[in-house]
């Protein structure tokens, strides 16, 4: 009987070990693997957005689909983008119908929604609103106001040992990843230049560029001098992945170019070098001429009257 | 009356000013130099804490120092230049204004070079300009042509004093100090009037006549030029240098009349400045101000038309923003209303042609300072935009400058006749030779009587 009793807290006891490490692992799970997204459907119509208003919860992982809905105006088109969050979405129109726009909710507050393309009706019409609240609707789907679950990303610049400055102008090719090695499309790359002005350290931002469908965002630096430096480029996360950023060098060289003059200019620059010198002839002859005058002025009290005259 | 008779009457009337002084003088002179201690005070203010005291910062760095340079350079310009081309062209009607004409010049322009100084914080940087300063910059040629004019109004004011100097060495005798008969007399050159004299100031004075129109146009362009040969929205414009020339003559213009109307009253004037001149300089400013209006018009439409973003920010300040209230004032108040008035004949008395010109001048200051502050306030690079507000130390310097302008006048009209007497005698004999001398009339032939039939 003792035994059966010892077996039985026994097991018991490793019932409920296991119980609680369960519960540990399980509470310990982002919320996101069990709830998913908050997915909310947007219809794109000729009078706006329907609906116009939407409340998410901070931190939570928001899935808007977009559906073009114009059959009065079939050439109707629409990329909607969300200015707060730099979010862009694919072009909707008649033939490619959805599109969807996925992000983190990492900042509250309201986030203006619209069509990026600039007519009249489109901004009258085509406003809507995102209300990302702490704890707001939408309770604990897509996460609520827990820790946000960023997905990896990677950035990788070709060449990315680095390059000669030999001409005036570098090309640089960033492309861009998801964990699973797939390029994000229309996320804005910043490119940075590693600089030391009057005697500071810091980051020159040199170019913007908005990646393709194939996850690539180019800029074209023109350096200024030979010396190289370091090139930045980075991902800010755009809401939904991980900043992430990468680098290369530029490898300074005597053969670097500087932008060559045309022929028109240097022509304008020898004009130039002359105008100087005949500006200061100019001022120097009226200044003569001022001397003349005040000669002739010094003159007066020179003259005497002829004899007899007085 | 005869023309020696008209040159007494005349010497009374111009010379009194100089030896009898008025408790109304000495108001006068003592509120204007008030205004100028108050000036130079707020200067050494700013010598000794540097520029924060004023309201210019990083963005905005030029303000109401730089508003009052335009303003004394365009003020400046018309005098002598009005004096320079009526001389040329012989016009009788000169005779009274061109003496005020140079002396608004001379007063104008030592006010105008003093700002760039001011404006620099440290006038010791000034030398600098001169030292280190690369002559393809605007702001070198402004601080080469500036002195130059100042220098040249100075010169075409002095030779045509010389006779009224030695008319004053000769007239004032006791009455003056012994210090004024020394001025007077190292200032007359030993003028007798001999016909070797008239030759050497003629010849003088011809070549100045027609050497100060071309520097007077240069001068004003080059001050717009510190504006126009950058990029920034607002000064980026073909037209600033014939704009800012032909606002330099609307404002100068206006300027004489203010200046003619206080002296006719305050010196018993009323003989020698008649509403004639007022409305021949009334027909000069409504000229003037139509083209400078046709010059606002044109560089308005052309940059509104093609509206560039920078372009378009500063128009919206400009007409419908923060600056509005300025930029609509000084347009109505300033230019429309004065031109159209002064195009009026039944407006165009002197009382009211005098409160025409106040408003011109009001009008063209503020003209000048929205010139010079929004296009500033207008960011480069997408930060907010700046903002100014003159400081009390740039008022009171503002304010000084102007007082010091009437105070040099106030002391020359002091010493010197505000008419030329010279001149007004040279136009009385020039008359009286043209006049035929009565002719005895042949026997048996009647002699049509004065008021005797048609």
């Amino acid at each position: 009987m003792q035994t059966l009793l010892r077996r039985c807290a026994l097991a018991a006891t490793v019932l409920a070990v296991a119980v609680g490490a369960l519960w540990l692992v399980a509470g310990a799970t982002p919320a996101l693997a069990e709830d998913g997204p908050t997915k909310i459907t947007i219809k794109v119509t000729d009078s706006g957005f329907e609906p116009a208003s939407i409340d998410v919860p901070l931190n939570a992982t928001v899935e808007l689909t977009f559906v073009w809905d114009s059959p009065n105006h079939p050439l109707d088109e629409h990329i909607i983008v969300i200015p707060g969050y730099k979010l862009e979405s694919e072009k909707i129109d008649a033939q490619n119908k959805q599109t969807v726009v996925k992000f983190v909710a990492t900042k509250a507050g309201p986030f203006l929604f619209k069509c990026d393309f600039e007519c009249d009706t489109h901004d009258i019409l085509q406003h809507g609103n995102i209300n990302v609240t702490a704890g707001g609707a939408g309770g604990a789907a897509g996460g609520g106001s827990a820790a946000p679950a960023l997905q990896a990303s990677k950035l990788v610049i070709d060449p990315i040992k680095g390059i000669v400055v030999k001409g005036n102008t570098v090309n640089i090719a960033a492309a861009l990843q998801d964990k699973d090695g797939k390029p994000i499309a229309k996320a804005e790359v910043l490119f940075f230049a590693d600089r030391t002005f009057l005697g500071r350290q810091g980051e020159v931002p040199i170019a913007v560029a908005k990646t393709d469908t194939n996850g690539l965002a180019f800029a074209t630096y023109h350096p200024t001098n030979p010396d190289g430096g370091k090139i930045i480029a980075r991902f800010e996360g755009g809401g939904v992945y991980d900043k992430t950023e990468n680098a290369f060098n530029l490898a300074g060289s005597p053969q670097f170019q500087p932008i060559p003059q045309s022929a028109t200019d240097d022509s304008l620059r020898g004009m130039k070098s002359v105008a100087p010198y005949v500006f200061v002839a100019v001022i120097g002859g009226v200044w003569l001429a001022f001397a003349f005058m005040l000669y002739q002025a010094w003159g007066i009290s020179r003259v005497r009257p002829a004899e007899g005259s007085r | 009356m005869s023309h020696e008779a008209e040159l007494q009457k005349l010497e009374a009337r111009v010379l009194a000013p100089l030896t009898n002084t008025s408790r109304a003088w000495w108001a006068w002179a003592v509120v204007l130099l008030a205004l100028v201690v108050a000036g130079t005070a707020a200067y050494a203010v700013q010598l000794k804490d540097g520029l924060a005291v004023t309201g210019m910062g990083d963005t905005v760095i030029w303000g109401v120092y730089i508003s009052n340079f335009v303003f004394f350079s365009g003020v400046g310009m018309a005098g002598t230049f009005i004096s320079g081309i009526l001389r040329m062209t012989g016009a009788e009607w000169r005779r009274p204004l061109t003496r005020f004409s140079e002396l608004t010049t001379v007063a104008a322009l030592a006010m105008c070079a003093i700002m760039p100084a001011v404006d620099m914080g440290r006038p010791d940087r000034l030398w600098h300009l001169l030292l280190y300063g690369r002559l393809e910059s605007p702001l070198v040629w402004d601080i080469l042509v500036i002195p130059t004019y100042l220098t040249a109004s100075i010169i075409y004011l002095y030779l045509f004093l010389i006779p009224d100097a030695a008319l004053l060495r000769d007239r004032l005798g006791e009455n003056a100090s012994r210090g004024r008969r020394r001025l007077y007399t190292a200032l007359s050159m030993g003028w007798q009037g001999l016909p070797e004299q008239r030759k050497r100031l003629t010849r003088a004075g011809n070549l100045m006549m027609v050497l100060i129109i071309p520097i007077a146009v240069a001068t004003h362009s080059v001050v717009s030029w510190i504006f126009a040969l950058t990029y920034r929205a607002g000064w980026d414009s073909t037209i600033f240098a014939p704009y800012f020339v032909v606002g330099a003559l609307y404002s100068g213009t206006a300027m004489l009349i203010t200046m003619m109307y206080i002296f006719r009253r305050a010196y018993h004037l009323e003989e020698y400045l008649t509403i004639k001149h007022f409305k021949y300089l009334a027909t000069l400013l409504v000229i003037f101000g139509v083209v400078y209006m046709y010059f606002t018009f044109a560089e308005y439409l052309t940059v509104g038309y093609k509206l560039e973003s920078s372009d378009s920010a500063l128009l919206t300040e400009l007409f419908f923003g923060r600056y509005a209230a300025l930029v609509w004032i000084g347009f109505v108040g300033g230019q429309i209303l004065p031109t159209v008035i002064a195009a009026i004949p039944k407006t165009r008395t002197m009382e009211i042609l005098f409160v025409v010109s106040v408003l011109a001048n009001i009008g063209m200051w503020i003209k000048r300072f929205v010139i010079v502050v929004p296009s500033l306030s207008d960011p480069l690079m997408p930060y907010a935009w700046g903002t100014y507000t003159p400081s009390v130390v740039e008022i009171l310097i503002a304010v000084g400058s102007m007082a010091g302008f009437a105070l040099i006048i106030t002391v020359f009209a002091k010493f010197f006749p505000i008419i030329s007497i010279e001149e007004m005698a040279e136009g009385w004999e020039a008359a009286a030779a043209r006049e035929p001398e009565p002719q005895p009339a042949p026997s048996g032939v009647l002699v049509p009587q004065p008021g005797g039939g048609k």
